[in-house]
């Protein structure tokens, strides 16, 4: 027993140099494979977070049309039918949660010496909440300020950095289209969401103080709303589009409006990221199979060279099963020394390589379930061809 | 330094000799090269799709789209957008880098012939349209001069719309639909492009330019406005210069926002090319990565095919061979190997390329950069990696021979 592994063993450090090339190898072909399993998996939850600001129990309604496109909704036409009314109208439905009228548009803001342009969203008290907006400092609207016209101003971090660098913004009046607002809030940095639009480069102030003073118009622009119960989105969803048809006096087909439920959005969105990332898995399989064409290589040389201990083992009656064995076994040990080293190198370089390409950190389990699966799976494929064919070795050779 | 024919066929000897090496030297370094090449090739072809899809409508270079109202490239409009007026064009035109000025209006609207009624893109646009976008009617006419004069209640509609009103094409010409609240006479229909980004290119009726304004949008502003410039014109120049020019009609100064957009093909493409991008890279890397390991196969198939030739190497070098001769004969084989491995890999990508056309919209796109592509990783690959074998070579011991006495 002990002399067949001691065999083994020899076997396989036989030739250290050449054990040492095909574990490299195998090595970067799993590090590698790793690392982009990793990527793939990254970049599906890089998607979940964009996803989670605009969380599935979200509903928006868009006057004019909207047409889903590359995981954005973009309003292709504009109408003015949609009214502040029409946002209280559906309060009425009982199991919305949070509800508020949206009216953007470009505004120059000013601070001092500075100025820039950005989106301004005139919304209400209950946004933040909707949206999952969580403040750095400061606080949200009141109900009162946005009743009452009240200029006050809630602005994204990008804007609270270029107007006020690491000063205090709180309580500082700026100007937007001229006009002044008091400065209540910053939100914490967010990033782009899944509508494509950078949270943090936009200012938020009422929705009254929007649509009155600073832009003028009887409209808004679309109503958020999110449902206290998933379940019931589509219901509710039913009834605003029941609600809006009525007081609009339109048939379905000549809708003024149109109703996008997040996930209408986000279904594009998740099935490029799945392609991208099942793409670049199955891609990275090649460099594990790379790497075991080289295992078998070198192991088919190796039985053509120990043709002589193979067929003297034969003629002492070891078993076609046994010999089988041996040289799988020493494959499998080869492609996993190289798989084990080239996880840890893989993980590694992923912890390293994530934040760097400003993915979402994740501890990789999947990928690393996957790569050791894999490294077996191809360990033992890279095995077969050089076992048979030292089975296949006539004792006859030690003949010569 | 030509090595002679004799050396050639020496090293082709060695090579063949040992079955088993060659063959798998070849094969890590094949499949490689297949998947490079045909990840290039498909980017490749990708990108040269989208580009002849917009060089198809005239967006591939010397143009620019200006679009009435401001905000990011796509998207929601965040200032008025109705300030663009006809009036702009026509001192756009006077610059004399442009070579046509196509303005266009367009609104949503209920259309309906017989018995189904659908809202579809509508479109006023001038007889230059044509020559804009590079899209003619295929059957019928025109929209003409006359026609503009006349406020005609005339209209061309997209080649998918004679499927949605369940007629033949032909049996539509002259037929009239009605577009809002009127009835249009159809003269034409528009040749199929195709299609991408947010709108289904064939489903669009277009009115003569006057018509729309007057007689079905009611509006005096225009919602965009394709320009043609003439050959070799700087585009940021001109872009600087129409931004300017709108700036000061529409009175916008100091930081306000403009109120329209100016798209060129480069963004556009940008746009469309961005998603394509990154998978690209990724796959590109994976590629190279897997080259590297058959580098590594490679390296250690030669070390062992040294191993096994040490006594003929340890002759030669008792009988005079330089360290250089000897390294040039490895480099050579390697040299050898990376041009059939590379000649193969190209081959088999174009191959795969074909394969990969007939079930997906991708058209295999031949180009001699994959041919340079193979053959250049193949080469510094192989040679890369046998360099060390090569030198090891060199080292051995001319003793060595005694031994074996």
């Amino acid at each position: 027993m002990l002399i067949k592994y001691k065999l083994l063993f020899g076997g396989l450090f036989y030739k250290k140099l050449r054990l040492l090339l095909s574990v490299i190898g195998i090595i970067i072909g799993v590090a590698s494979l790793l690392i982009m399993n990793a990527f793939g998996e990254s970049a599906k939850i890089k998607t979940l977070k964009e996803i989670e600001t605009f969380g599935p129990e979200i509903i928006m309604v868009v006057a004019g049309s909207v047409r889903v496109h590359g995981g954005r909704a973009i309003q292709t036409e504009i109408t003015t039918t949609l009214k502040p009314n029409d946002a209280e109208a559906l309060r009425k439905i009982k199991d919305i949660k949070y509800l508020s009228p949206v009216f953007n548009g470009d505004g120059i803001v000013r601070y001092l010496g500075n100025t820039l342009t950005t989106i301004i969203n005139g919304v209400n008290e209950e946004y933040l909440l909707l949206r999952k907006f969580s403040l750095l400092e400061g606080r949200n609207f009141l109900a009162d300020e946005i009743l009452g016209y009240k200029k006050v101003a809630i602005l994204g971090y990008k804007i609270k950095t270029e107007l006020f660098g690491d000063k205090n913004a709180i309580g500082e009046i700026i100007r937007i289209n001229k006009l002044p607002f008091r400065v209540i809030g910053v939100l914490e940095p967010i990033g782009i969401d899944a509508s494509n639009a950078d949270q943090d480069d936009q200012v938020l102030i009422p929705w009254t103080v929007a649509v009155s003073a600073l832009y003028n118009v009887d409209y808004i622009r679309s109503i958020y709303l999110s449902v206290e119960d998933i379940s019931q989105i589509s219901s509710v969803k039913q009834q605003v589009n029941d609600i809006l048809l009525k007081r609009h006096q339109v048939s379905e087909r000549n809708k003024d409006f149109d109703i996008v439920k997040a996930e209408d959005i986000l279904e594009v969105k998740t099935q490029t990221t799945d392609l991208f990332s099942n793409l670049v898995k199955s891609i990275s399989i090649l460099c594990l199979l790379i790497g075991a064409i080289g295992v078998t290589a070198i192991m088919t040389l190796s039985v053509n060279e120990r043709k002589k201990e193979i067929g003297i083992r034969k003629s002492l009656g070891a078993k076609d099963r046994e010999l089988l064995f041996q040289f799988l076994i020493e494959s499998v040990i080869v492609t996993v020394a190289g798989g084990i080293i080239g996880i840890l190198i893989g993980l590694f370089s992923s912890l390293i390589l994530l934040p760097l390409f400003k993915y979402p950190l994740v501890f990789p389990w999947f990928p690393i379930l996957t790569s050791a699966f894999l490294t077996v799976t191809f360990g033992i494929l890279a095995g077969i061809y050089p076992a048979y064919k030292a089975t296949k070795i006539d004792p006859i050779v030690l003949l010569r | 330094m030509i090595p002679s024919y004799y050396t050639l066929r020496e090293i082709t000897k060695e090579l063949i000799s040992n079955k088993v090496n060659l063959f798998f030297m070849l094969l890590s370094l094949i499949i490689s090269l297949t998947a490079l090449n045909t990840i290039y090739s498909l980017g490749a072809s990708a990108k040269k799709q989208i580009l002849d899809a917009l060089a198809n409508v005239q967006f591939g270079k010397d143009a620019m789209l200006i679009i009435a109202g401001g905000g990011r490239i796509i998207g929601l409009t965040t200032t008025r957008r109705d300030t663009l007026k006809l009036e702009d064009v026509k001192e756009l035109e006077r610059l004399d880098f442009i070579k046509l000025a196509s303005p266009m209006s367009r609104e949503t609207l209920e259309v309906s012939y017989k018995d189904i009624a659908e809202k579809m893109r509508v479109e006023g646009v001038f007889p230059n349209f044509t020559i804009a976008n590079n899209w003619y009617p295929i059957l019928g006419r025109f929209i003409n001069e006359k026609d503009l004069k006349t406020f005609a209640k005339v209209c061309i509609i997209g080649s998918d719309i004679p499927k949605k009103f369940n007629a033949s094409p032909s049996e539509l010409i002259g037929k009239k639909v009605k577009i809002g609240g009127d009835f249009f006479e159809i003269i034409g229909i528009l040749e199929p492009k195709a299609s991408f980004g947010h709108y289904r290119r064939d489903e669009r009726i277009l009115l003569p330019f006057t018509t729309a304004q007057r007689r079905v949008f009611n509006k005096d502003y225009i919602d965009a406005v394709k320009l043609l410039f003439k050959e070799g014109t700087d585009i940021k120049f001109a872009e600087r210069k129409i931004r300017e020019i709108l700036r000061k009609r529409h009175k916008l100064f100091g930081p306000e926002p403009d109120d329209f957009r100016l798209i060129t093909p480069e963004m556009a493409i940008s746009v469309f090319t961005k998603a394509l991008k990154t998978i690209n890279l990724f796959l590109l890397v994976i590629g190279l990565i897997s080259l590297i390991i058959s580098g590594v196969i490679i390296m250690n198939l030669m070390y062992s095919n040294i191993e096994e030739k040490a006594p003929v190497i340890a002759l030669r070098i008792a009988l005079g061979a330089t360290p250089q001769n000897i390294i040039t004969h490895y480099l050579i084989m390697s040299l050898i190997i990376a041009l059939i491995s590379g000649l193969m890999g190209w081959i088999l990508s174009i191959l795969l390329m074909q394969i990969i056309s007939l079930f997906t919209p991708l058209k295999p796109l031949f180009s001699w950069i994959t041919f340079l592509i193979s053959f250049g990783f193949a080469t510094v690959t192989s040679i890369l990696f046998s360099l060390l074998p090569a030198i090891r070579a060199t080292q051995i011991e001319p003793s060595l021979l005694l031994k074996s006495l």
